[in-house]
């Protein structure tokens, strides 16, 4: 009898452990997924200001306060100044809120912490929550080192943390929808290293796909933003989890629950639709790129197969059915159109479509088809304009193109609109690791032409080259023309070019042997970067800099000398022995010195009132006076 | 039986693992100590509301002999304020009054002043900074203005000015 019930036991113990083992492939891919996914939450949490850093965001929080009442219309100013904060939209007498995907997936996060808030202190309760998952990733980091002092010394640290951290916490002003926003923020920008980490460790090897995670985690602003409530870092999940699933879409079943390749192509187009809810005309790009790419190259075309695919991409597209008919009473019409300038064209577009369509096809198509290829043509023509104008500006506007991609400076358009400080970085100077890119040179100088073009299947790996690369480039042309402006502290438009360019600079057989070979020298070169470097920034702060625009050019320049001599380096593609070992350190020192000011940033520059989210960052940033 | 199987797992379950527990399980309990579960007891330390009160007696202010306007560097154009701080001795010092410490620099009509919230445990000597400000090339004509800089407190008896002398403010660069 009692046999039986330790056999029973073991049974369920077994039952349980195998559906954590699936949901943890199916989510994080494996154990250093999920460790990644942790470390970066934590990390996130560390960046967190409790409060609103862009006005845009009343918007969203009172959008979430109306949506957790029942309304999708924006009712009460329970936030900010009133209902016209930016991003807010009147329709039809009533205002509306932007980005109802965000809203809606950011109500299980509020109920959450409504259900904290009715046991605990938020802000123990907070704190509470941020050491359980540090204490999950020093388990897990303990079963992968399969050492018990690593998870026993760091379960002691972890205490230790907890203790300080309650001892100097202050009570938090509640604003529950804000951070139920900024939570959701953080949990989705946690999964993107996890998605360029199972796809380059699919790709290469699971050191490289670590490496990759690293790169993007501190070489990019990405933990600057995790917390901030915009559609960015959503962006960066969304491109990364699509080229995971096209490359899943052309190699061999594997894994569990989802494994066929058809499942994985499907995805990829369910996510473009899904992402629509959050912001339509980003999602109408890559949706097309998308398109554009994977149908000529997929093996299979099959009008089954198409209609698997559209059927996905129609379910994925019903959130945002549901919520333009609940808005505008029309499921077609988005709450919001590409912008102001695009609507104007959409205009025209509309109305030389309309006259074409009534002299040739109109005898053909009854009028409702003709309506519907228009609904269907006319944003497309839009976007395809706004891409053209985008290519043109690279040659009228070079000056504003390199402010945007190389260097910030001090220029009108680029200046904090209420005191003219600088303090608005270029794409370069705030990932400066990019400049790794460069490596591509002597790559094509050794690239010879296939010779025919014809009947060749493209690899998965190329295919998702490709589609990085497209996606790349028409992100940058989609705003170029509009960029630089204010308030976008790290060119935030130009986001999804931060995964992207960390995803092809690893895809570069000259930066991939360094960081195989080298992956200490670049590690050890990271940390000390950090830690020796970030006291020395700090230091030349203090000294030679008296306002925030000032210490936001220092940050510029410091990472543009890193990018200037990654860049040489990478231009000779030479890997071995010393060249090999100096790109491990120059790479190291491009991903510290963006790592330095996304820190410097959120403790410092922008501590927004001292409303760290975690007390002792709060002390740190109290402690340190600089600008 | 089943209790010597128990016993056994208890005693085979490694140490680290009843770190690991044991942390979680103060974690989880001190949250919910925190809470509204467990009445009168806060973990939070209310922070002092009532600034402007309290009583402070003023013995001495050193005031910077200058004030500069700096070229400001990195790319970053424009100039800087830079206003060194003031060291403020205290003989009575009680309470949550505030200390304001302020420049004005009439010809350009501009002020500018930074509030320091005081309480027991900033001591008898007090380092009062001004925020640095940003000027623009075309607002600055002269080489030197005249400025004047001053401090003011206010406690429970009255809002008053302690000190207060002209400085000269230097535009360098």
């Amino acid at each position: 009898m009692s046999a039986d019930t330790v056999q029973n036991r073991r049974f369920h113990a077994d039952v349980r452990s195998s559906a954590w083992v699936t949901l943890r492939s199916v989510l994080f891919g494996d154990r250093i997924g999920l460790c990644l996914f942790l470390a970066s939450l934590c990390l996130f949490a560390l960046f967190w200001r409790t409060t609103v850093f862009i006005t845009d965001t009343y918007t969203l929080a009172n959008g979430l306060y109306s949506l957790s009442n029942g309304n999708v219309f924006l009712t009460e100013a329970v936030y900010g100044p009133g209902l016209n904060t930016p991003g807010a939209e009147e329709y039809g007498g009533s205002v509306i809120a932007r980005n109802y995907g965000v809203l809606v997936l950011s109500l299980p996060f509020l109920w959450g912490l409504e259900a904290l808030d009715a046991v605990a202190d938020l802000r123990i309760a907070l704190v509470a929550l941020w050491s359980l998952v540090l204490l999950a990733l020093i388990v897990q980091v303990g079963r992968l080192t399969e050492r018990r002092e690593v998870t026993a010394g760091g379960a002691v640290a972890v205490l230790c943390l907890f203790v300080s951290n309650v001892a100097i916490a202050r009570p938090m002003d509640p604003a529950p929808h804000l951070h139920a926003l900024q939570l959701f923020h953080m949990a989705v920008a946690a999964f993107a290293p996890v998605l360029l980490y199972r796809l380059v460790a699919r790709l290469h090897t699971v050191r490289t796909g670590s490496l990759a995670a690293v790169l993007f985690v501190f070489g990019t602003p990405l933990a600057f933003w995790a917390a901030i409530p915009k559609r960015h870092v959503v962006t960066a999940t969304v491109v990364l989890g699509v080229a995971y699933a096209l490359y899943r879409s052309r190699t061999a079943a594997d894994g569990v629950l989802v494994s066929r390749p058809l499942a994985f192509r499907s995805l990829s187009y369910a996510l473009v639709g899904l992402y629509a809810w959050v912001h339509a005309p980003e999602a109408l790009l890559f949706g097309v790129v998308l398109a554009v790419i994977d149908v000529p190259t997929a093996a299979d075309n099959r009008p089954r197969t198409l209609v698997v695919l559209a059927t996905a991409f129609a379910l994925s597209l019903v959130p945002l059915i549901v919520t333009n008919t609940l808005v505008t009473g029309s499921p077609l019409r988005p709450p919001r159109l590409i912008a102001a300038a695009g609507e104007s064209g959409a205009r025209t577009v509309g109305s030389i479509a309309t006259s074409g369509g009534s002299g040739r096809g109109g005898a053909v198509l009854s009028p409702p088809v003709v309506g519907l290829l228009e609904a269907g043509a006319t944003p497309l023509v839009v976007l395809f304009r706004e891409l053209l104008v985008g290519a043109r500006a690279l040659v009228t506007d070079p000056i504003d193109v390199s402010r945007t991609f190389v260097r910030s400076g001090t220029f009108t358009t680029s200046l904090n609109q209420s005191d003219g400080e600088a303090v608005n970085l270029s794409l370069l100077e705030s990932a400066p690791l990019l400049a790794g890119v460069a490596a591509v040179v002597p790559v094509l100088q050794t690239w010879s032409r296939p010779k025919s073009l014809t009947g060749r299947t493209l690899s998965a790996a190329r295919v998702t080259d490709v589609y990085v690369t497209l996606t790349a480039v028409c992100v940058a042309l989609l705003y170029t023309s509009r960029l630089p402006i204010h308030a976008q502290v790290t060119v935030r438009y130009l986001f999804p070019l931060f995964p992207l360019g960390v995803y092809l600079l690893v895809r570069l057989p000259t930066v991939r042997r360094v960081l195989d070979a080298h992956w200490r020298a670049f590690c050890w070169t990271l940390a000390a970067g950090i830690l020796l470097g970030g006291q020395l920034v700090v230091v030349a702060v203090a000294v030679g800099v008296n306002g925030i625009g000032a210490a936001f050019q220092l940050h510029a320049l410091l990472s543009l000398s890193t990018a200037l001599a990654l860049s040489a380096w990478a231009l000779t593609g030479r890997t071995e022995r010393w060249s090999g070992r100096i790109g491990a350190v120059l790479l190291g020192l491009a991903t510290s010195s963006a790592a330095l000011f996304s820190i410097l940033a959120a403790v410092e520059y922008y501590a927004l009132g001292d409303t760290h989210a975690l007390p002792m960052v709060r002390a740190l940033g109290e402690l340190l006076r600089l600008v | 039986m089943l209790l010597s199987t128990l016993l056994q797992s208890y005693v085979t379950m490694d140490y680290a693992r009843a770190v690991v527990l044991g942390v979680a399980s103060v974690v989880v309990v001190t949250a919910l100590v925190s809470g509204p579960l467990v009445p009168g007891v806060s973990l939070t330390q209310e922070r002092d509301v009532a600034y402007g009160t309290g009583n402070v007696t003023v013995a001495e202010v050193q005031f910077p002999d200058r004030v500069t306007i700096e070229r400001a560097s990195f790319g970053q154009d424009g100039y800087y304020l830079t206003v060194p701080p003031a060291t403020v001795r205290f003989s009575t010092l009680s309470g949550s009054p505030t200390m304001v410490y302020r420049l004005a620099i009439d010809e350009l009509g501009y002020t500018r002043s930074t509030v320091h919230f005081l309480s027991e445990s900033v001591g008898e000597r007090y380092e009062a900074t001004i925020q640095s400000d940003s000027f623009d090339e075309n607002e600055l004509t002269n080489e030197t203005y005249h400025g004047t800089v001053g401090v003011v407190v206010e406690d429970s008896r009255s809002r008053r000015v302690v000190a207060e002398r002209a400085v000269t403010v230097e535009v360098v660069g």
